[in-house]
């Protein structure tokens, strides 16, 4: 999980200050990548936001988990990796669904899969989430 | 407030419930283009309505 330097953004403690280092990792994304749209970037903040605030909720109860973020800028597409040696996620991507309007929970994944064109998790020595923006320009 | 993440809707979901139980309402005044987007991309533009202003939020006319 450190054998990608040249893509690495980010690599934290999923703790308090982690959102806002994810945020401002992106911001510095979007400043090195000045042609990717601004709409994206909106997509990209909300789902990252919300794979960031899932791992650092799930990391809460137990030992302290490291966090890296990845991120690949291409002329079309943005691609980030979230790999946290958290707990396996107990996920099954295919059934998330917008909950209910009066549901106090339970949006975060929907919200995220509903600005991206793809969001992977996969398990292997880590938890990987892979969040693929769609298409542009 | 300039970003809203799904915590912070499933906040103003109670605060729309505990606002209804007492007869009122709960609106969004001003909200930013990203909270626009993400109430429209959960639906809850239907329940949370939107108006320009705080004092617009009164108005009988904006629900």
């Amino acid at each position: 999980m450190t054998n990608r330097p040249e893509t690495r953004v980010l690599e934290t403690a999923a703790g308090p200050g982690a959102l806002g280092e994810i945020e401002m990792a992106l911001e510095r994304t979007w400043s090195a990548n000045p042609h990717v749209p601004h709409t994206v970037r909106m997509d990209m903040g909300i789902a990252a936001g919300e794979i960031g605030a899932n791992i650092i909720e799930h990391a809460a109860s137990g030992y302290p988990v490291r966090i890296w973020l990845d991120v690949q800028v291409s002329p079309s597409r943005v691609n980030l990796e979230f790999t946290d040696d958290g707990e396996p996620a107990q996920i099954d991507m295919d059934a998330v669904r917008m909950p209910d309007d009066m549901a106090e929970r339970g949006r975060g994944l929907a919200l995220a899969k509903a600005v991206l064109d793809e969001l992977t998790y996969r398990r292997a020595d880590c938890n990987h989430w892979i969040l693929v923006s769609k298409h542009f320009p | 407030m300039e970003t809203i993440d799904s915590s912070g809707l499933g906040a103003l979901i109670s605060g729309l419930k505990a606002a209804r139980q007492g007869g009122g309402d709960l609106r969004i005044a001003a909200p930013s283009e990203q909270a626009v987007a993400v109430l429209e991309l959960t639906n809850l533009n239907r329940v949370l309505k939107a108006t320009d202003s705080p004092d617009s939020a009164f108005d009988d006319e904006s629900t």
